[in-house]
């Protein structure tokens, strides 16, 4: 039996469905801010907040995964996230952050490819964990993915 | 102590040498009777040399060796310049920084040992019939007391200890001599530890030195008057130590003479030195060893000479001291801000305080910006020699002429700005300027000039690149931009000629007819404007037919603070960059007027569009309609903008944060910055809607 790969996951819940983060690429956690917007960006670019004297970029995840739009509420949060340890931090609107989980590399069950391109790409697989399916999220893609501009 | 930290001097030394043997060739190629320009050249390539050989970077000494013979031939009239030497002497400078370039990359010169230059190199020799150049060439440099007074022998009335004495002695029963040497050093010298150092390691190759005077560790730490004196047991002549130590650059004069000891010094010696034989057993050893710890005899501080005081700092010091800069402003403007909403506002002592913080805070920041601050000098010394490159290659006589190199500019704008500038002078070499028969048939002079000017102008540094050759045919472009499909016929028609100059920033838009190896790959504008407008300038172009092209270059002096004029827009506040701002108007609505479909107001005498910045920016507006309005002039050039606001909040001083790559907004946003409150508000690059 291969040794088994096991990595931490932070689960987010986008419109009460839960969604799994790899940690490595979180920075930090904080409670919703003072959004500026930014004429023009992206439709899913809410705009940039001051993290501490820094400048940083903040998107709805929501959007960016094509759903609605919902009101901000005491549990929303902003996860901070990097690609590189040295890279740009930007930003990600959830609905909600629960909890931390280990899942193993078998615990993880590709994507078939008979789902759609965008989802796919945003998506690495389904993880499970207890009873629940939870949809990995591909932060690379998501962050610096090059989508059609909507 | 190994050179290991002298290698960072030998690279600067080494870089200066070669742009002062570059240009001094440019001028040798024109006057080659100039002995001015000769010897500054000999002077430069003998340097070169010892310091290479000091280093011990072998193929490059050679390379300059061969090189300093051709110019000791010219040097002594044996030889005559001509274009042809001139270009091997040009590969040979090519060669040295390529070794440089490998020495900065791995402290290795690499292997290539440029066996064609050498062979070209002596084959003028060969030519000059110069038999025993290398001979005359050392001669030369032999740079041999001329006066033998005994005040500059300082060395003759130094006083040994005693057991310095015994190893002279020893010496001598060794069958070595005992050599003393005065060194001056050149009192322009900036660095005489190193310089005394590389001597002391010149001269320990041949013998070892027993005594320094001052004391080896004080001139390490320069404490010492360019002056210094040294003794060495060798079996070399004096005349062979001379040459040594000379052969370090800087070094203005060294003498040197045999140093006996008198014969009661011996008696006496002899006397002692077996009573120490008797008691420790090991004085001759002591006395050995004595090199490194003859710092017993320094003896006079002297008044530090006046030098240029100078430090050097890495640059990323210096950006975090900008960094620190940046922060505290943030922090002053908080409290500027917590005073203004605050009941403390009344408390006039606290604002004086404030005040004086404002102050202290801004002229911080612009001393630190001026240790940033790089004349434009060292990117623009080596176009000459690149025009000269192309004028042979491409069989086209012209002429760079270039002013205001000292202009200071960020040092980070300084090291972007090289490639934008040389790509534009090889644009008027290449297709700007005509060919010689055709400039001479239009009545001008065959010889093409190229202007490179820089100056500063108000909060802008502004790098003009001219030509005075034909000028872009605006026809040609509008034809080809439509040929092309970049622009349809009706919009070509409604263009006007700026307009269509401004064409050629587009991407893949060359108009060349050819592709030439110096360019015309159509990569080359459009480059050009992207790179400059990354560091925050603008590019913009004018030319005639028949006159001559000039690109006007404006950067900013400095990227990270500036000053900006805070306005409301909507229920959003923006900072509009002080510097592009003329004026702030209060415009009544019954004196806008419709032209071509667009708002324009009059102002004294200017037409002047209006923009109306709450429709561009998306921003909420109220329907409320008013009878005046609040607009900003702004000049980019010649062209005059009206950008509406809705209110103005004041003057302030901002420090520009990047929003980062992710977000994919219109050029409109240059950045954002922090205000007070801990709000960010977005910087306008105004330029970019005029």
């Amino acid at each position: 039996m291969a040794a088994e790969v096991s990595k931490q996951y932070i689960i987010i819940y986008l419109n009460n469905i839960p969604h799994a983060i790899e940690i490595k690429y979180i920075e930090s956690i904080i409670v919703m801010q003072n959004i500026t917007r930014i004429p023009k960006a992206q439709s899913y670019f809410k705009g940039v907040i001051n993290l501490r004297g820094d400048v940083v970029p903040v998107m709805s995840l929501r959007l960016r995964l094509k759903m609605d739009e919902c009101d901000y509420t005491n549990s929303t949060r902003i996860i901070i996230l990097k690609l590189e340890e040295h890279g740009a931090p930007v930003g990600v609107i959830v609905d909600a952050v629960k909890e931390v989980i280990s899942l193993d590399d078998s615990d993880i069950e590709k994507l078939s490819y008979d789902e759609t391109e965008e989802k796919a790409s945003n998506s690495l697989g389904i993880g499970k964990y207890k009873d629940e399916l939870i949809s990995i999220l591909n932060v690379p893609s998501i962050i610096g993915g090059e989508k059609k501009n909507d | 102590m190994d050179v290991g930290q002298y290698l960072e001097i030998f690279i600067d030394e080494t870089k200066e040498h070669l742009q002062s043997l570059n240009e001094h060739l440019l001028i040798l190629e024109k006057e080659p009777d100039n002995d001015n320009t000769i010897n500054e050249i000999f002077r430069a390539a003998h340097s070169l040399k010892g310091m290479a050989g000091t280093m011990g970077y072998k193929l490059m000494q050679r390379l300059t060796h061969d090189m300093e013979n051709v110019f000791s031939e010219v040097r002594n009239g044996h030889l005559k310049v001509n274009s042809n030497m001139v270009d091997v002497l040009f590969r040979g400078l090519d060669a040295l920084e390529t070794y440089l370039a490998n020495i900065i990359e791995s402290s290795n010169e690499g292997d290539d040992d440029n066996e064609d230059i050498l062979k070209d190199l002596n084959n003028f020799l060969q030519e000059g019939g110069a038999s025993e150049t290398k001979e005359e060439a050392t001669k030369n440099n032999d740079r041999a007391p001329v006066s033998y007074d005994n005040d500059k022998y300082k060395f003759k009335n130094l006083k040994f200890e005693d057991h310095e004495k015994r190893a002279i002695l020893r010496a001598g029963e060794m069958g070595l001599s005992v050599i003393g040497l005065t060194v001056y050093i050149q009192e322009t010298c900036m660095l005489k530890g190193a310089r005394a150092f590389m001597i002391n390691r010149n001269l320990e190759e041949h013998g070892e030195i027993i005594k320094l005077d001052p004391s080896a560790q004080d001139i390490e730490d320069e404490k010492y008057d360019f002056v210094y004196s040294a003794f060495v047991i060798t079996k070399e002549k004096p005349e062979t130590l001379i040459s040594v130590a000379s052969s370090v650059s800087e070094v203005k004069e060294v003498v040197a003479d045999y140093i006996t000891i008198s014969d009661e010094d011996k008696a006496t010696l002899a006397a002692s030195a077996k009573l120490v034989k008797d008691t420790q057993g090991k004085g001759t050893k002591d006395s050995g060893s004595l090199k490194a710890s003859g710092a017993t005899t320094a003896q006079k501080t002297t008044a530090k000479p006046v030098v240029n005081r100078s430090v050097r700092v890495d640059i990323d010091k210096l950006d975090v001291l900008m960094n620190l800069v940046s922060e505290l402003i943030i922090a002053k403007n908080g409290l500027v801000s917590i005073s203004s909403e605050n009941e403390i506002s009344t408390d006039s002592a606290y604002h004086e305080q404030l005040e004086y913080l404002e102050r202290i805070t801004t002229n911080l920041h612009e001393s630190v910006m001026k240790t940033r601050m790089v004349p434009i000098e060292s990117v623009v010394n080596r176009f000459p020699r690149m025009i000269r490159d192309i004028s042979k290659k491409m069989n086209k006589d012209m002429e760079l002429y270039m002013s205001g190199e000292d202009t200071e500019l960020d040092r980070t704008v300084i090291d972007e700005i090289g490639d934008p500038l040389m790509h534009l002078l090889r644009n008027a070499a290449d297709h700007g300027l005509e060919d010689n028969d055709v400039r001479e048939k239009a009545g001008k002079n065959p010889k093409g000039s190229i202007f490179l000017d820089a100056y500063q102008e108000g909060n802008n540094v502004v790098i003009e690149v001219r030509d005075d050759g034909g000028g872009i045919n605006v026809e040609n472009v509008r034809q080809k931009a439509i040929d092309k499909g970049n622009i349809t016929v009706e919009q070509a028609d409604r263009m006007s000629e700026k307009d269509i100059i401004d064409l050629l920033f587009r991407p893949s838009f060359s108009t060349a007819e050819q592709v030439s190896e110096i360019s015309g790959r159509g990569v080359g504008l459009d480059v050009v404007k992207t790179k400059i407008e990354t560091l925050g300038g603008e590019i913009e172009a004018k030319t005639k037919l028949g006159e001559g092209t000039n690109f006007i270059i404006r950067l900013p002096l400095t990227l990270a603070i500036i000053q900006a004029l805070m306005v409301i827009i909507g229920d959003e506040k923006y900072a509009l960059p002080l510097g592009s701002i003329q004026t702030v108007e209060n415009v009544k609505v019954s004196d806008i007027r419709q032209v071509e479909g667009k708002d324009v107001i009059n102002l004294r005498g200017h037409v002047v569009p209006i923009i109306y910045l709450s429709q561009v920016l998306d921003c909420k507006t109220s329907d409320e309609k008013q009878d005046e309005l609040l607009v900003a002039i702004v000049k980019k050039g010649e062209r005059l903008g009206g950008m509406v606001v809705d209110a103005l909040i004041g003057q302030q001083e901002i420090v520009i944060k990047s929003i980062g790559k992710y977000i994919k907004s219109s050029k409109l946003i240059s950045g954002a910055t922090i205000l007070g409150n801990g709000e960010v508000a977005l910087i306008l690059d105004v330029n970019s809607l005029v």
